[in-house]
């Protein structure tokens, strides 16, 4: 757990909750919630609202990983920790995108076969959060593949480019505040 | 990692999950030796059906009694005939 920077490949930044094992029971899913972003939008002079949204981690065995003593309560891990889904503050109406991702759980013993015949090795069926052209929001199901390793850099979440804009728009408050400071 | 939709309730195109309470079928659970109907039954049908919620109270048979013939098929197939029975008067 990292709670404050330096942050850490690996090292989630919040509470995580309904944990599953995989069927080889190797690998742990679980939803968790950022709490640096969460404290970021709870102050007064937040920027423009990016909410802290939940997601779906996994938990896998290429551990430990070892975090700074920055902050009280960070500590290290004996897992690898990512989050597989991407989300977004505001999905656009009538599309894929998704506010919160949850309700999470392993698709087959083994994975499952693909149309083209290929194995997909891992895999979490979840529900996404929608918005419809008429600006509901409501669930869907949805599958992420998993790549066989998850502690390779991917694709950055979604968030995660607005989240360097807003690091910009805080200024020098940022380090300030994840340390702990006013 | 690759991220993809299923399921697309919009107009019934392929729905996902219910956003509001749909039918339960609840089978009243016997362990396989006796009927448990009236308290984990219809005293539970009552109380979601007050609450919204219909709750469809399936009494299945029991295994066969001869302890040498294997416990299924009787239960499951009360069950998935019940699930069909309910389907096929369920509103659109």
């Amino acid at each position: 757990m990292n709670y404050a920077p330096p942050f850490t490949a690996g090292a989630l930044r919040g509470g995580a909750h309904v944990h599953g094992f995989s069927p080889d029971g190797k690998w742990v899913s679980f939803t968790s919630e950022d709490e640096v972003l969460a404290r970021l939008d709870a102050r007064a002079d937040a920027p423009p609202r990016e909410p802290n949204q939940r997601n779906i981690g996994v938990a896998v065995p290429a551990g430990p990983v070892l975090v700074a003593r920055s902050h009280p309560r960070s500590h290290d891990g004996d897992g690898f920790s990512v989050l597989v889904t991407h989300t977004v503050a505001a999905p656009k109406p009538g599309s894929d995108e998704i506010s919160r991702a949850f309700e999470e759980g392993w698709v087959g013993r083994e994975g499952y076969v693909k149309r083209d015949g290929s194995k997909q090795k891992r895999a979490l069926a979840f529900l996404g959060n929608v918005t419809t052209k008429d600006g509901k929001t409501h669930a869907e199901v949805f599958l992420a593949d998993l790549a066989d390793d998850l502690t390779k850099v991917g694709a950055a979440p979604r968030g995660h480019r607005n989240h360097a804009s807003r690091s910009a728009a805080w200024g020098d408050a940022a380090p300030a505040y994840f340390h702990g400071g006013k | 990692m690759t991220q993809r939709r299923l399921t697309f309730t919009a107009g019934n195109k392929f729905p996902g999950v219910a956003t509001s309470p749909r039918h339960w079928l609840r089978a009243a659970p016997d362990g396989y030796t006796y009927v448990a109907i009236d308290n984990e039954g219809y005293s539970l049908g009552r109380y979601f059906s007050a609450h919204g919620i219909m709750v469809v109270v399936l009494k299945s048979r029991l295994p066969d009694g001869d302890a040498s013939k294997p416990a299924l098929p009787f239960p499951p197939q009360d069950a998935l005939a019940a699930v069909q029975l309910v389907r096929e008067h369920a509103a659109a």
